[in-house]
């Protein structure tokens, strides 16, 4: 409630004359809680007093302190690519069943790499792997792979 | 018709030069898709590449593919060529940022036709130089000679300063144009056109995989950026330095930035690319008082010899062969910015014949500060 005074305070600044839209607002997106946001934006707008206006600024360095840093000469990192986690970026990820047949036709369409196939079957890397799915669209057999949901 | 290309004087049209060029440079990654005018260029290098094992000729889906294909390759480290015109250049528009950007030496001839609608495969610039703000040199070409040399400079000048090469040839004028062109030898090629070695922190290497242009933050954004201004403003000296290189090694001219031509102190100019700029010096035969200025490379800009070539001209007058509405030709409004109060004059789109009854014309147009003069409709 406190941020929505605050909202009412800025509206006071951006919506000067005419607190009822940002009231509408409010209605509109809070449902059955909406009047007691409303008086709280209420308040901001009516209390709220201009100071000063102050633009956010940043000084120039000193031309000794410029930072000497060896940028590189081209947009590469040093890093190796590897240790980007990219699998937590995932909402799904692919599940392998017993019907899998290590085809090997995923491993051949994954865009990540994240498929790969070994002497026990295919493997799947969940560190890398983004979960597009790709996988289940190019799979040529019947409920080899199927996506899960991810839980955080 | 396989294998290697003729040497010496042989009768052929630019595109036929171009991909001769592409040849002799020794590329190993073709990437193409054919469009009218540029078709030729294609369908000669398809049978030059016809039995041998270390070019990669690839037909694509699209132009976009095209120019990302040609991206990937040469960034695992190959010299590679493609070649297209207007719609197909302007498909793969945001790949030509993205390989500036990326700092992809490649070398792209584009053959100038004009852009829809309504459809026209007629000449015209506006397709390159519509390109303009994207991080490529541009030479324009005003013969299929001059389209061989450049594409054989354009490698060393793209591998040196890391930037990616158009050359521009306008279709039909020079694409379909049979002309007289001296092909060198791959011996001499050789010689003048080291092996590409890009640079190793650069170079795709799966044995140390990287993170390739990812977010970085926006100060370093910032500063990439000038990176490539920097590499552009390199690329000036080393335009004039190759083409006088080049001169050295194969006994004839190459110009470098631009080409004046008749009264360096004559009262009037004509500043034009290509083809208008050959037509133009027809005039001065007749008129001791003109100067001819051909620019060839228009990215870099060659702003400084430009005011050099011109500072003491009293009328200087613009030919676009592109239309940029709202402003003036291209051309010209970079020759303006350099303080010359010039006449921009456009005409020639879509293959409107540009004569010199024409350029008679444009030079009687005053300068003016808002307006731009086209060529009206019966003028040729």
């Amino acid at each position: 409630m406190g941020n929505v005074a605050l909202l009412g305070a800025w509206s006071r600044r951006f919506l000067p004359d005419r607190p009822e839209l940002l009231e509408d607002a409010i209605r509109s997106r809070f449902g059955a809680g909406a009047e007691r946001n409303v008086l709280a934006a209420r308040e901001g707008y009516e209390h709220c007093v201009v100071q000063r206006r102050q633009t956010r600024d940043t000084a120039m360095p000193k031309p000794d302190a410029m930072p000497s840093v060896d940028r590189p000469r081209f947009p590469v990192s040093t890093t190796d690519s590897r240790t980007i986690s990219t699998g937590a970026w995932s909402l799904e990820r692919p599940l392998l069943s017993y019907s899998c047949s290590a085809c090997g036709v995923c491993a051949l369409f994954c865009p990540e790499g994240a498929m790969s196939r070994t002497a026990g079957g295919m493997v799947v890397d969940y560190v890398h792997c983004k979960g597009c799915g790709i996988c289940v669209d190019v799979c040529p057999v019947r409920d080899a792979i199927a996506m899960e949901e991810v839980v955080a | 018709m396989t294998g290697a290309p003729p040497v010496g004087q042989c009768v052929m049209t630019a595109n036929e030069a171009a991909a001769y060029a592409a040849i002799l440079a020794r590329v190993r990654a073709v990437g193409c898709y054919p469009i009218t005018p540029q078709t030729l260029i294609v369908e000669r290098l398809a049978e030059l590449v016809t039995g041998r094992d270390d070019v990669e000729f690839s037909e694509l889906e699209s132009e976009h593919s095209m120019f990302g294909y040609v991206i990937g390759a040469a960034r695992a480290g190959v010299r590679t060529f493609t070649a297209t015109s207007s719609q197909g250049l302007l498909y793969a528009h945001e790949q030509l940022h993205r390989a500036s950007r990326e700092r992809i030496p490649l070398v792209v001839v584009d053959v100038n036709r004009a852009v829809f609608a309504p459809w026209s495969i007629e000449p015209d610039l506006t397709d390159a130089m519509s390109q303009r703000d994207t991080g490529w040199v541009q030479l324009y070409c005003a013969s299929g000679q001059e389209v061989l040399d450049s594409v054989i400079c354009a490698y060393r000048i793209a591998e040196q300063v890391m930037l990616p090469v158009m050359v521009c040839a306008e279709g039909f004028l020079l694409s379909h144009t049979s002309e007289l062109v001296d092909l060198p030898s791959q011996h001499a090629v050789d010689a003048f056109l080291p092996p590409l070695l890009p640079p190793e922190d650069w170079l795709l290497d799966p044995r140390k995989p990287r993170l390739f242009s990812a977010l970085p933050r926006a100060d370093d954004y910032q500063a990439f950026q000038r990176d490539v201004a920097d590499a552009m403003e390199e690329a000036a000296g080393v335009v004039q330095a190759v083409a006088a290189d080049f001169s050295r090694h194969f006994g004839r001219g190459k110009i470098g930035a631009l080409e004046a031509s008749g009264n360096p102190t004559g009262s009037r100019a004509l500043v034009a690319v290509g083809t208008i700029a050959e037509t133009a010096r027809e005039l001065l035969d007749e008129d001791d008082d003109l100067l001819v200025v051909r620019v060839h490379a228009y990215r870099p800009f060659p702003g400084a010899a430009l005011v050099a070539t011109l500072g003491q001209t009293e009328h200087v007058t613009v030919v676009d062969r592109a239309a940029a509405f709202g402003s003036f030709g291209p051309l010209a409004a970079d020759v303006r910015a350099l303080g010359i109060d010039a006449a921009a004059v456009v005409g020639g789109l879509g293959g409107a014949d540009v004569t010199p009854t024409t350029l008679r014309w444009a030079l009687e147009q005053p300068p003016s500060r808002t307006d731009v003069a086209y060529v009206p409709v019966g003028v040729r």
